[in-house]
């Protein structure tokens, strides 16, 4: 099944790039990668706004825990009352999980079709279909630069461009994390963010990822690890547009409660793009407001504005 | 470094390690698998199988001699040359470690005179990948060809370099030598004739597909017989390596055909096996082994049909050629055939444990298979009838 359904079309997408790409792997190589991301592009942006949504509703989420840490059935209902799904943290990691079967399959294939044996030679003739003829694609160039693609790279360069990529797509496609310096003026804030799923497994995805990856770079073949730096790069681009997305929203939602705040609009235009506020947590609010982070910041400063604006 | 707090991290972060550690560990395992390499001498049968090389009398199936590199990375499939009792032997070459990538492949010159093994010379800055043919021993000079394009000539009593000839692609065949001429089919679709004495090119021809087949030359006819991937046999003038004819089979033509008393045998993807005129390429007969009479693992009857590829070379030997044959792909048995070399009449079959990938070498009235199977490394298999003789696995390091 795994070789149906991943192996076989891999490899065939692979070489009918290669055939149709005047028999240039790498060309076929970047192509294949740019068509995973968009295949994976609603899967990602799904979950980087849910990252960005979870994190400025943290300290809701938080309050409502401490609250009713005794009553799961009314935590959930609150968290519902606040648009928040705790499983959708886990759909969080789905892009991840859902790139690893590619991630496993095109190791699999580079072997396969950049091998240097008779035996993967043979195997390849095994999945190839009958549209593709093999015949005329050997011998499959596999030299780009100073790589050979089919081994690991010998001057590291490799592994250091993936983990330099994956360190800032993580860093891109991360909601920001307060500063270190901001959590230590306040102890309470620190603990908070400690304990803060969402914080903490980006964090340690910043680092451990690329750390993990440039490492095991070391052994993997050229080819997988150019097909990493590709996908780190647009994966960098996409978090950036999808930033600036989401900026440009945030900014005009807040533009659009302030207008219907201060009776400049008719009520018809913003009335439709209006989000539900989540309901207020006076108390245990007011103490987090300090230590979270910019955004959360940003949702108290419109509130105090709207305050003022309704006096 | 971060750790983790929450267990969905722990969770992503283990499956992240799995994942890493998962590819890391099938890189190692998946390079280093080819099929047993296997030559002969006439009495004795040298075996490259994977971990080691080794050498042991045909009639007796007596050990003579192992070869274990002390790295447990290193494999050896490329069937060893032996002269005068000294073997040559490539392997497939390993990473240094993680932190160096680079793969080094050694070639070995091992005194296997007597029933001991010792190493006379080690070179490993010669290759960078895999020596996939067997190497070949002429007048004192070893020809080595590599999966990096080389083909190297080099002093086989020192191992000092005499000469390189490098291709545009992987050299999976071992070359033919002929009166001061090297012919060489490499997998860039050329056949090269490359002077022995130091390494210039003749001529070079390019087919129409990739080669792996060692070349066969017919001084008789002064033709040079390239198979390739192109689904043809070409015969190509030996001096100029203008083609004079070619012979069209059914699918790849893999292994070098086998030439004797004027025709040219060969086998194909397909499970196709040719007779042709040496001379003009005239098809004398044409058979199919596609037919299993007894498949032990399945217990079929009636017969199977399969595809049964051939990869590797037919042999010939008093009137009948025998073919090894990938058989019986769901139940994983190989078929060695033997076939009438007038009309290609099929005399007997035997079903061998593991497909037969390596082309069989025969010694007195017994043919030898190498496989890849628990069952045994070789198998003898009587000439007459194709009954099983005997098995052969190497002693395990603790028996040695």
């Amino acid at each position: 099944m795994w070789d149906l359904l991943i192996i076989n079309p891999i490899t065939n997408a692979l070489l009918w790039l290669y055939d149709i790409l005047g028999n240039n792997f790498i060309l076929a190589l970047t192509v294949f990668t740019i068509f995973t991301r968009i295949l994976m592009l609603p899967l990602n942006l799904r979950q980087q706004r849910s990252m960005v949504k979870t994190q400025e509703i943290q300290p809701q989420i938080r309050a409502i825990q401490q609250k009713y840490k005794d009553n799961p059935q009314k935590m959930q209902e609150e968290f519902q009352k606040i648009g928040y799904n705790p499983a959708e943290s886990l759909s969080g990691c789905l892009p991840m999980l859902a790139t690893m079967p590619i991630l496993f399959g095109l190791f699999q294939v580079l072997r396969l079709v950049l091998g240097s044996t008779p035996q993967t030679l043979f195997e390849l003739t095994q999945r190839v279909y009958s549209g593709i003829d093999l015949t005329n694609l050997l011998p499959i160039e596999s030299n780009f630069l100073w790589l050979n693609l089919g081994q690991p790279d010998p001057l590291y360069i490799l592994p250091i461009l993936v983990f330099v990529t994956m360190f800032v797509q993580t860093k891109f496609t991360s909601p920001s994390t307060p500063k270190k310096d901001d959590a230590a003026k306040n102890k309470k804030g620190g603990k908070e963010q400690a304990d803060d799923p969402t914080a903490a497994m980006t964090q340690s995805m910043q680092y451990t990822m690329p750390i993990m990856f440039g490492f095991f770079s070391l052994s993997f073949q050229s080819g997988l690890s150019i097909y990493f730096v590709l996908s780190n790069l647009i994966g960098i681009a996409q978090g950036l547009y999808t930033r600036r997305i989401m900026e440009a929203e945030k900014e005009a939602m807040a533009l659009a409660k302030e207008r219907k705040a201060i009776g400049l609009n008719g009520g018809g235009i913003v009335a439709e793009t209006e989000v539900p506020e989540p309901e207020p947590m006076p108390t245990i609010i007011e103490n987090q407001s300090k230590s979270t982070q910019g955004s959360s910041r940003s949702q108290d400063q419109s509130k105090r504005k709207r305050r003022s604006a309704k006096r | 470094m971060f750790i983790a707090k929450r267990p969905l991290s722990r969770l992503l972060l283990l499956v992240l390690l799995l994942a890493t550690l998962g590819l890391t560990a099938c890189s190692r395992s998946a390079t280093a698998q080819n099929w047993p390499g296997l030559s002969t001498d006439g009495e004795n049968l040298y075996v490259a199988y994977g971990s080691g090389v080794l050498g042991l009398e045909a009639a007796s199936q007596d050990l003579l001699w192992s070869y274990k590199p002390a790295s447990a990375t290193l494999f050896f499939y490329a069937p060893p040359s032996v002269e005068n009792g000294r073997a040559i032997v490539g392997d497939f070459g390993a990473a240094q470690g993680l932190f160096s990538p680079q793969t080094v492949v050694s070639i070995y010159a091992l005194d296997v005179t007597g029933n001991t093994v010792q190493t006379e010379w080690t070179r490993n800055d010669l290759a960078k990948d895999r020596i996939v043919a067997a190497p070949l021993q002429v007048d004192g000079v070893a020809y080595v060809a590599t999966a990096d394009n080389q083909l190297l000539a080099l002093d086989a009593e020192s191992g000092n370099e005499l000469w390189r000839f490098t291709a545009d692609f992987s050299i999976w065949a071992q070359p033919t030598y002929y009166e001061g001429t090297l012919f060489v089919a490499s997998l860039d679709r050329h056949l090269y004739a490359v002077n022995a004495a130091d390494g210039s090119e003749k001529w070079a021809v390019e087919l129409s597909g990739a080669m792996s087949a060692q070349p066969i030359v017919n001084p008789d006819e002064n033709l040079v017989y390239a198979a390739s991937y192109d689904r043809e046999v070409h015969a190509l003038d030996i001096d100029t390596g203008s083609e004079v004819w070619s012979v069209p089979a059914s699918d790849w033509v893999w292994s070098a055909p086998a030439l004797a008393d004027g025709t040219l045998y060969f086998g194909d993807s397909s499970g196709n096996v040719f007779a042709v005129d040496a001379a003009n390429g005239d098809v004398l007969w044409e058979s199919g082994v596609h037919t299993m009479n007894v498949v032990t693992g399945a217990n079929q009857n009636p017969p199977a049909q399969i595809k049964g590829a051939i990869q590797a070379s037919p042999v010939v030997q008093d009137g009948v050629v025998y073919v090894a044959s990938l058989g019986n792909e769901q139940s994983e048995e190989g078929l060695l055939v033997a076939l009438d070399a007038a009309d290609g009449a099929e005399l007997w079959q035997a079903t061998t444990p593991a497909p037969l990938f390596s082309t069989p070498v025969i010694v007195g009235d017994t043919i030898i298979v190498a496989l890849q199977s628990e069952v045994g490394i070789l198998q003898g298999y009587k000439l007459e009838t194709g009954d099983l003789d005997w098995s052969y696995q190497p002693p395990q390091a603790s028996e040695e």
